[in-house]
């Protein structure tokens, strides 16, 4: 074995040694008791008076308990949007906004609980809908102006629509 | 008998007739356009006789093209002189002349023939809908809107979308992200920038 090949095999057997002795050091860390319970939906709530700032993590029901649709689950456990058997399109704003966080961004698959091509289909239509700009409000945060999300080219001020779906 | 001499007027008369072009494809509505300026939806139709009516086009300057198609067909011109060919890409010859796309798409849906120059003066465009008094009097009739406009998000009032059914519900241990409002994100930028502006003048 060439001194290269051994220099990176030990590099390696360090790093792994590295990182179970962190691992072992978190799973100590989560044996301790907690106050409160932890599984539970919360929301941050930061306020400033003074000198103080008082960031709170304040414990709340989920506000869409009553609403979520009920399905006869036969044995075979679809995803929410399979098991609907939906033709979707990107003017369907009331479910392709479900999929969409506060902060703009997508929510992710573990949250969603979409298989994944449906979630693959479900940015491509977010992505349709921004630009036919048909969800004004849920575009991500103002941006500092170093790094802008957004561009702002000037094709982008003319409106744009989708092949498959508007035929009257 | 004074009744068949008003019908035949009525046939023979040359109506004025409105299309709003807002969210609506240009090829397409052109295609539409064109029937009506040549005279096709008449039974009287003869392509020698002029039985073409005036279409009025307002709203031309939101007009939808598809996908990426503001940023990818180029409109052809020559002068026939030297050097004289150009391409422009559809965004910057709307930014130039925002009626001038519907005119193009139009003049290619026309017969190709020496009537077409003929049909394109009875076709009047208007960027917004500024349209001169005198030819608002003369308009009768609608075109309808071949694409159906879409609604966005905020055309529906709070309570019909809390009264939406959702798909899923949020897990366990999930954090909401509350957005705030455009009022706050001003009052803090306004104090990045003060404070910018304090360091620098120390």
């Amino acid at each position: 074995m060439s001194a290269t090949m051994r220099f990176i095999s030990n590099l390696h057997r360090i790093s792994f040694s590295l990182l179970r002795m962190q691992k072992e050091s978190v799973t100590l860390k989560k044996r301790f008791l907690h106050s409160t319970s932890t599984l539970y939906l919360r929301e941050v709530i930061q306020k400033t008076e003074g000198n103080v700032t008082t960031v709170e993590g304040r414990m709340i029901d989920s506000p869409r308990k009553d609403q979520v649709l009920k399905v006869d689950d036969t044995d075979k456990k679809l995803c929410p949007l399979c098991r609907l058997n939906l033709d979707i399109n990107y003017t369907d704003i009331m479910i392709i906004s479900q999929f969409v966080q506060e902060d703009g961004e997508v929510v992710p698959r573990q949250i969603s609980g979409l298989c994944y091509p449906q979630h693959a289909r479900m940015k491509k239509l977010i992505h349709e809908a921004h630009t036919a700009g048909l969800m004004q409000n849920l575009r991500p945060h103002i941006y500092p102006k170093e790094y802008s999300q957004m561009s702002d080219h000037a094709w982008k001020k003319y409106n744009v629509y989708y092949h498959d779906v508007i035929d009257d | 008998m004074a009744h068949n001499r008003v019908v035949q007027w009525n046939t023979m008369a040359r109506t004025w007739w409105l299309f709003d072009a807002k969210y609506q494809c240009p090829l397409r509505s052109a295609e539409k356009i064109c029937m009506y300026l040549e005279g096709r939806h008449k039974p009287v139709y003869h392509p020698l006789s002029d039985v073409g009516d005036h279409v009025v086009v307002i709203n031309t300057r939101h007009v939808a093209m598809v996908d990426d198609l503001w940023r990818k067909h180029h409109y052809e011109h020559d002068t026939r002189y030297a050097r004289g060919k150009s391409k422009t890409t559809a965004w910057k010859l709307h930014e130039a002349d925002p009626t001038k796309i519907i005119y193009k798409s139009v003049f290619r849906a026309g017969p190709k023939n020496l009537l077409r120059p003929n049909l394109m003066r009875r076709l009047h465009l208007y960027p917004d809908e500024d349209v001169p008094e005198d030819i608002l009097g003369n308009i009768s009739d609608v075109i309808r809107q071949i694409q159906v406009v879409p609604k966005t998000f905020e055309d529906y009032t709070d309570e019909e979308r809390e009264a939406f059914p959702k798909l899923f519900d949020w897990p366990e241990d999930h954090v909401l992200f509350k957005r705030k409002t455009l009022e706050e994100q001003l009052k803090e930028i306004e104090k990045e920038q003060l404070a910018e502006e304090a360091k620098k003048k120390k």
